[in-house]
Protein backbone atom coordinates (compact mmCIF):
# COMPACT_ATOMS: atom_id res chain seq x y z
CA UNK A 1 0.00 0.00 0.00
CA UNK A 2 1.59 3.18 -0.86
CA UNK A 3 0.32 6.60 0.74
CA UNK A 4 0.00 9.57 -1.71
CA UNK A 5 -1.35 12.82 -1.37
CA UNK A 6 -3.16 14.21 -3.56
CA UNK A 7 -3.60 17.51 -4.90
CA UNK A 8 -5.35 19.84 -7.89
CA UNK A 9 -3.91 21.19 -10.47
CA UNK A 10 -6.13 22.98 -12.68
CA UNK A 11 -9.54 20.92 -12.53
CA UNK A 12 -7.61 17.51 -12.57
CA UNK A 13 -6.04 15.36 -9.52
CA UNK A 14 -2.96 14.32 -8.74
CA UNK A 15 -0.88 13.03 -6.09
CA UNK A 16 2.72 12.75 -4.37
CA UNK A 17 4.25 10.09 -2.76
CA UNK A 18 4.53 10.41 0.94
CA UNK A 19 7.74 8.95 1.11
CA UNK A 20 9.81 12.25 0.58
CA UNK A 21 7.34 14.61 1.98
CA UNK A 22 8.80 15.98 5.19
CA UNK A 23 5.93 18.20 6.07
CA UNK A 24 2.71 20.41 5.02
CA UNK A 25 2.55 23.93 5.68
CA UNK A 26 -0.09 26.64 4.60
CA UNK A 27 0.53 28.52 1.46
CA UNK A 28 2.65 31.48 3.35
CA UNK A 29 3.96 34.65 1.52
CA UNK A 30 6.72 34.06 -0.62
CA UNK A 31 9.53 36.32 -1.47
CA UNK A 32 10.15 36.68 -4.95
CA UNK A 33 13.53 36.75 -6.94
CA UNK A 34 13.35 38.51 -9.94
CA UNK A 35 14.78 37.31 -12.88
CA UNK A 36 13.48 33.39 -12.37
CA UNK A 37 10.64 31.56 -14.08
CA UNK A 38 6.87 32.29 -13.51
CA UNK A 39 6.93 28.83 -11.77
CA UNK A 40 9.29 29.42 -9.29
CA UNK A 41 7.20 31.30 -6.93
CA UNK A 42 9.44 32.72 -4.65
CA UNK A 43 11.33 31.32 -1.26
CA UNK A 44 10.61 31.43 2.23
CA UNK A 45 12.84 31.05 5.75
CA UNK A 46 11.59 27.46 7.36
CA UNK A 47 13.78 27.04 10.18
CA UNK A 48 16.93 29.21 9.26
CA UNK A 49 16.58 27.10 5.98
CA UNK A 50 16.01 29.08 2.36
CA UNK A 51 12.97 27.16 0.72
CA UNK A 52 12.34 27.23 -2.64
CA UNK A 53 8.83 27.09 -3.58
CA UNK A 54 7.41 25.92 -6.99
CA UNK A 55 3.75 26.73 -8.20
CA UNK A 56 3.15 23.26 -9.84
CA UNK A 57 -0.21 24.86 -11.41
CA UNK A 58 2.13 27.33 -13.10
CA UNK A 59 4.42 24.71 -13.95
CA UNK A 60 2.06 22.33 -15.74
CA UNK A 61 -0.64 24.23 -17.14
CA UNK A 62 0.87 27.39 -17.46
CA UNK A 63 -1.24 29.08 -15.25
CA UNK A 64 -0.90 30.46 -11.68
CA UNK A 65 -2.04 28.99 -9.12
CA UNK A 66 -5.53 30.13 -6.81
CA UNK A 67 -4.26 31.15 -3.46
CA UNK A 68 -6.83 29.44 -1.01
CA UNK A 69 -6.91 28.06 2.49
CA UNK A 70 -7.00 24.35 0.71
CA UNK A 71 -4.11 25.63 -1.25
CA UNK A 72 -0.65 24.27 0.50
CA UNK A 73 2.94 24.10 0.33
CA UNK A 74 4.49 20.47 0.32
CA UNK A 75 7.77 20.41 1.98
CA UNK A 76 9.67 17.43 0.24
CA UNK A 77 13.37 15.95 0.46
CA UNK A 78 14.50 16.49 -2.57
CA UNK A 79 17.74 15.05 -4.19
CA UNK A 80 19.30 17.06 -6.46
CA UNK A 81 21.28 15.98 -9.87
CA UNK A 82 24.88 16.69 -8.20
CA UNK A 83 23.87 14.44 -5.24
CA UNK A 84 23.15 17.25 -2.61
CA UNK A 85 20.01 16.98 -0.77
CA UNK A 86 17.59 19.98 0.29
CA UNK A 87 14.80 20.83 0.61
CA UNK A 88 11.98 21.94 -1.85
CA UNK A 89 8.43 23.17 -1.69
CA UNK A 90 5.57 23.00 -4.16
CA UNK A 91 2.50 24.68 -3.88
CA UNK A 92 -0.52 23.23 -5.11
CA UNK A 93 -4.60 23.85 -4.46
CA UNK A 94 -6.95 21.44 -3.09
CA UNK A 95 -4.44 19.61 -0.40
CA UNK A 96 -6.83 18.24 1.79
CA UNK A 97 -6.45 14.37 1.72
CA UNK A 98 -4.24 11.69 1.45
CA UNK A 99 -5.10 8.29 0.25
CA UNK A 100 -3.88 4.69 0.00
CA UNK A 101 -3.25 2.91 -3.11
CA UNK A 102 -2.42 -0.19 -3.83
CA UNK A 103 0.78 -0.58 -5.86
CA UNK A 104 -1.02 -2.95 -8.39
CA UNK A 105 -3.72 -0.16 -9.19
CA UNK A 106 -1.34 2.05 -10.62
CA UNK A 107 -0.68 2.10 -14.48
CA UNK A 108 1.50 2.65 -16.71
CA UNK A 109 0.35 5.53 -19.31
CA UNK A 110 2.67 4.29 -21.79
CA UNK A 111 3.02 8.04 -23.04
CA UNK A 112 6.49 9.90 -20.94
CA UNK A 113 5.45 13.65 -21.85
CA UNK A 114 9.02 15.75 -22.99
CA UNK A 115 7.21 18.22 -21.77
CA UNK A 116 6.31 17.04 -18.25
CA UNK A 117 8.53 14.09 -17.45
CA UNK A 118 7.56 14.19 -13.86
CA UNK A 119 3.95 12.97 -14.58
CA UNK A 120 3.58 9.66 -13.71
CA UNK A 121 1.48 6.55 -14.05
CA UNK A 122 -2.17 6.72 -13.29
CA UNK A 123 -4.62 5.05 -11.37
CA UNK A 124 -8.10 5.34 -10.49
CA UNK A 125 -10.41 5.69 -7.25
CA UNK A 126 -14.23 6.04 -8.55
CA UNK A 127 -13.90 6.44 -11.55
CA UNK A 128 -11.73 9.26 -10.92
CA UNK A 129 -8.08 9.45 -12.83
CA UNK A 130 -5.89 10.67 -10.42
CA UNK A 131 -1.68 10.91 -12.08
CA UNK A 132 0.90 10.70 -9.64
CA UNK A 133 3.65 13.31 -9.85
CA UNK A 134 7.65 11.78 -10.24
CA UNK A 135 9.11 13.92 -7.54
CA UNK A 136 13.17 13.44 -9.24
CA UNK A 137 11.68 14.21 -12.80
CA UNK A 138 10.40 17.23 -11.70
CA UNK A 139 12.93 19.55 -12.26
CA UNK A 140 15.85 19.19 -15.10
CA UNK A 141 19.31 19.53 -13.97
CA UNK A 142 19.34 23.20 -15.42
CA UNK A 143 16.77 24.48 -13.45
CA UNK A 144 17.56 22.90 -10.18
CA UNK A 145 20.89 24.39 -10.41
CA UNK A 146 19.62 28.07 -11.35
CA UNK A 147 16.40 27.74 -8.41
CA UNK A 148 18.75 26.13 -5.61
CA UNK A 149 21.52 28.62 -6.23
CA UNK A 150 19.29 31.70 -6.86
CA UNK A 151 17.85 30.29 -2.76
CA UNK A 152 21.57 29.82 -1.94
CA UNK A 153 22.59 33.74 -2.94
CA UNK A 154 20.02 34.88 -1.26
CA UNK A 155 21.07 33.37 1.34
CA UNK A 156 24.60 34.54 0.84
CA UNK A 157 26.44 31.27 0.76
CA UNK A 158 29.50 29.73 -1.01
CA UNK A 159 28.04 27.98 -4.08
CA UNK B 1 -16.83 9.66 -19.30
CA UNK B 2 -18.79 12.57 -17.78
CA UNK B 3 -16.26 15.33 -16.96
CA UNK B 4 -17.33 15.46 -13.41
CA UNK B 5 -15.23 18.91 -11.76
CA UNK B 6 -17.57 20.57 -14.25
CA UNK B 7 -20.78 19.79 -12.41
CA UNK B 8 -22.22 22.90 -10.53
CA UNK B 9 -24.01 22.41 -7.36
CA UNK B 10 -24.01 24.10 -3.87
CA UNK B 11 -21.02 21.88 -2.68
CA UNK B 12 -18.83 20.35 -4.84
CA UNK B 13 -18.89 16.64 -5.49
CA UNK B 14 -15.83 14.96 -4.66
CA UNK B 15 -15.82 11.83 -6.63
CA UNK B 16 -13.96 10.32 -4.12
CA UNK B 17 -17.01 10.12 -1.85
CA UNK B 18 -20.22 9.21 -3.68
CA UNK B 19 -21.84 11.53 -1.31
CA UNK B 20 -21.36 15.61 -1.04
CA UNK B 21 -18.95 17.00 0.88
CA UNK B 22 -20.60 19.44 3.73
CA UNK B 23 -18.38 22.14 4.72
CA UNK B 24 -15.70 21.64 2.03
CA UNK B 25 -16.47 25.29 1.12
CA UNK B 26 -14.83 26.06 4.40
CA UNK B 27 -11.30 25.15 3.17
CA UNK B 28 -12.01 26.53 -0.24
CA UNK B 29 -12.67 29.98 0.64
CA UNK B 30 -9.44 32.93 0.60
CA UNK B 31 -6.46 33.04 2.97
CA UNK B 32 -7.82 35.52 5.95
CA UNK B 33 -6.20 38.61 5.98
CA UNK B 34 -2.07 38.18 7.29
CA UNK B 35 -2.48 34.60 7.40
CA UNK B 36 0.71 34.24 5.06
CA UNK B 37 2.89 36.42 7.11
CA UNK B 38 1.57 35.20 10.54
CA UNK B 39 2.63 31.26 9.28
CA UNK B 40 5.83 32.75 8.08
CA UNK B 41 6.73 33.61 11.79
CA UNK B 42 5.73 30.51 13.42
CA UNK B 43 7.73 28.61 10.76
CA UNK B 44 11.20 30.23 11.22
CA UNK B 45 11.43 29.18 14.39
CA UNK B 46 14.07 25.74 15.16
CA UNK B 47 11.35 22.93 15.66
CA UNK B 48 12.76 21.82 19.10
CA UNK B 49 12.64 18.11 20.13
CA UNK B 50 10.52 17.72 23.15
CA UNK B 51 11.78 15.36 24.80
CA UNK B 52 11.18 15.39 28.44
CA UNK B 53 14.17 15.17 30.26
CA UNK B 54 11.50 15.12 33.61
CA UNK B 55 11.75 12.29 35.71
CA UNK B 56 8.60 10.89 37.42
CA UNK B 57 9.13 10.51 41.21
CA UNK B 58 7.03 8.98 43.82
CA UNK B 59 6.72 11.37 46.92
CA UNK B 60 6.35 9.91 50.12
CA UNK B 61 6.46 10.25 53.59
CA UNK B 62 8.24 8.79 56.86
CA UNK B 63 8.03 10.19 59.65
CA UNK B 64 8.92 14.07 59.21
CA UNK B 65 10.86 13.73 56.14
CA UNK B 66 9.20 13.82 52.62
CA UNK B 67 11.57 11.29 50.48
CA UNK B 68 11.25 10.61 46.85
CA UNK B 69 12.27 7.61 44.55
CA UNK B 70 12.42 7.63 40.94
CA UNK B 71 8.67 5.70 40.22
CA UNK B 72 10.60 3.15 37.40
CA UNK B 73 11.87 1.00 40.78
CA UNK B 74 8.81 1.53 42.30
CA UNK B 75 6.54 -2.55 42.11
CA UNK B 76 3.72 -1.74 44.11
CA UNK B 77 2.42 0.34 46.85
CA UNK B 78 -0.26 -1.78 49.13
CA UNK B 79 -1.46 -1.69 52.49
CA UNK B 80 0.05 -2.27 55.55
CA UNK B 81 0.44 -6.10 55.86
CA UNK B 82 1.72 -7.97 58.75
CA UNK B 83 5.01 -8.34 59.23
CA UNK B 84 6.52 -11.95 60.07
CA UNK B 85 9.65 -11.20 62.27
CA UNK B 86 12.46 -13.18 61.47
CA UNK B 87 14.19 -15.28 64.79
CA UNK B 88 17.52 -13.92 65.90
CA UNK B 89 17.09 -10.96 63.73
CA UNK B 90 18.54 -8.16 66.18
CA UNK B 91 18.85 -5.26 63.79
CA UNK B 92 15.91 -2.78 63.96
CA UNK B 93 16.96 -2.07 60.12
CA UNK B 94 15.38 -5.75 59.31
CA UNK B 95 11.54 -6.16 59.93
CA UNK B 96 10.79 -9.51 58.83
CA UNK B 97 8.85 -11.15 55.78
CA UNK B 98 5.88 -9.74 54.27
CA UNK B 99 3.21 -12.03 52.25
CA UNK B 100 2.27 -9.75 48.94
CA UNK B 101 0.54 -11.32 46.66
CA UNK B 102 1.77 -14.70 47.74
CA UNK B 103 5.03 -13.83 48.04
CA UNK B 104 6.98 -13.55 50.80
CA UNK B 105 9.45 -10.01 50.40
CA UNK B 106 12.04 -8.82 52.34
CA UNK B 107 10.62 -5.87 54.81
CA UNK B 108 13.13 -3.73 55.92
CA UNK B 109 12.06 -0.22 58.00
CA UNK B 110 13.88 3.15 55.89
CA UNK B 111 13.44 5.23 58.46
CA UNK B 112 16.37 2.59 60.25
CA UNK B 113 17.69 2.34 57.49
CA UNK B 114 18.04 6.34 57.23
CA UNK B 115 18.33 6.96 60.71
CA UNK B 116 15.05 9.36 60.45
CA UNK B 117 14.34 10.53 64.16
CA UNK B 118 10.68 9.56 65.02
CA UNK B 119 8.47 12.68 65.89
CA UNK B 120 5.16 12.66 67.05
CA UNK B 121 2.06 12.00 64.46
CA UNK B 122 0.64 15.53 65.57
CA UNK B 123 3.97 17.66 64.84
CA UNK B 124 2.90 16.45 61.27
CA UNK B 125 0.43 18.51 58.97
CA UNK B 126 -0.54 15.61 56.49
CA UNK B 127 -1.13 16.29 52.90
CA UNK B 128 -4.15 14.60 52.42
CA UNK B 129 -7.33 14.70 54.54
CA UNK B 130 -6.88 11.33 56.01
CA UNK B 131 -2.94 9.42 57.09
CA UNK B 132 -2.82 6.10 55.37
CA UNK B 133 -0.01 4.24 56.41
CA UNK B 134 0.99 2.14 53.19
CA UNK B 135 3.99 -0.39 51.82
CA UNK B 136 6.27 0.62 49.13
CA UNK B 137 8.02 -2.38 47.30
CA UNK B 138 10.70 -1.32 45.38
CA UNK B 139 12.99 -3.13 43.20
CA UNK B 140 16.44 -2.16 41.92
CA UNK B 141 18.15 -4.74 40.21
CA UNK B 142 16.05 -7.79 40.68
CA UNK B 143 15.77 -6.86 44.45
CA UNK B 144 12.93 -6.57 46.15
CA UNK B 145 12.07 -5.17 48.72
CA UNK B 146 9.25 -4.02 51.35
CA UNK B 147 9.58 -1.03 53.24
CA UNK B 148 6.46 0.66 55.27
CA UNK B 149 6.15 4.57 54.75
CA UNK B 150 3.61 7.12 56.54
CA UNK B 151 2.21 8.67 53.78
CA UNK B 152 2.11 8.52 49.84
CA UNK B 153 1.77 12.26 48.30
CA UNK B 154 1.58 10.74 45.14
CA UNK B 155 3.51 11.01 41.26
CA UNK B 156 5.30 14.20 40.50
CA UNK B 157 8.12 15.46 37.67
CA UNK B 158 10.63 17.45 38.21
CA UNK B 159 13.87 18.09 35.92
CA UNK B 160 16.85 16.77 36.98
CA UNK B 161 18.48 19.65 36.49
CA UNK B 162 16.41 21.46 38.93
CA UNK B 163 17.53 19.83 42.02
CA UNK B 164 19.54 21.56 44.68
CA UNK B 165 22.20 20.23 46.80
CA UNK B 166 20.73 19.19 50.56
CA UNK B 167 21.01 21.34 53.46
CA UNK B 168 24.50 21.50 55.63
CA UNK B 169 22.06 20.48 58.68
CA UNK B 170 20.23 17.27 57.32
CA UNK B 171 20.80 13.78 59.27
CA UNK B 172 24.43 12.27 58.34
CA UNK B 173 23.29 8.84 57.18
CA UNK B 174 20.38 11.36 54.65
CA UNK B 175 23.42 13.15 53.20
CA UNK B 176 24.67 9.82 51.74
CA UNK B 177 21.39 8.73 49.99
CA UNK B 178 20.26 11.55 49.36
CA UNK B 179 20.86 12.79 45.87
CA UNK B 180 19.07 16.11 46.54
CA UNK B 181 16.17 18.13 46.88
CA UNK B 182 13.21 20.25 45.20
CA UNK B 183 10.15 21.64 46.32
CA UNK B 184 6.82 20.65 45.84
CA UNK B 185 4.21 22.79 46.90
CA UNK B 186 5.49 23.89 50.66
CA UNK B 187 7.54 21.14 51.25
CA UNK B 188 10.96 20.22 50.33
CA UNK B 189 11.18 16.42 49.07
CA UNK B 190 14.98 14.56 49.27
CA UNK B 191 15.69 12.47 46.34
CA UNK B 192 16.82 9.46 47.25
CA UNK B 193 19.12 7.36 45.05
CA UNK B 194 17.59 4.14 45.17
CA UNK B 195 20.80 1.59 44.05
CA UNK B 196 23.13 2.99 46.59
CA UNK B 197 20.26 1.69 49.35
CA UNK B 198 19.39 -1.55 47.45
CA UNK B 199 23.42 -1.84 47.66
CA UNK B 200 23.81 -1.02 51.56
CA UNK B 201 21.05 -3.29 51.91
CA UNK B 202 22.53 -5.98 50.72
CA UNK B 203 25.63 -5.40 51.84
CA UNK B 204 25.35 -4.53 55.89
CA UNK B 205 21.88 -6.32 56.52
CA UNK B 206 20.61 -9.00 53.96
Amino acid sequence: MILLLKFKIGDKYYALNTENIAEVIPAVSLRQIPGTPTFFSGIFDYRGLIVPVIDLTQLTIGQPVTIRLSTRIILTNFTLVNGRKSILGLMAEDMTDIIDVDETAFQDTGILSQNAPYLGPIFQIDNQFIQSIELDRLLSPDIQKMIFSSSKSANNEPN
Amino acid sequence: MPDISQQQSEEPYDPFFKNKIYGSNLLNRPQPENYGTEWLESLKTQATEDFPSGRSLLVFRIANEWLALPSHCIKEITQSTYIHKLPHATTSVLLGISNVHGELLVTISMQSFLELPDTSPASIQPQKTCQFARNIIMEVNKNIIVFPVNEIYGLTQIELSSLESPPISIVKSMKNYCIGIFPLNDLFIGLLNETLIINTLNEKYL
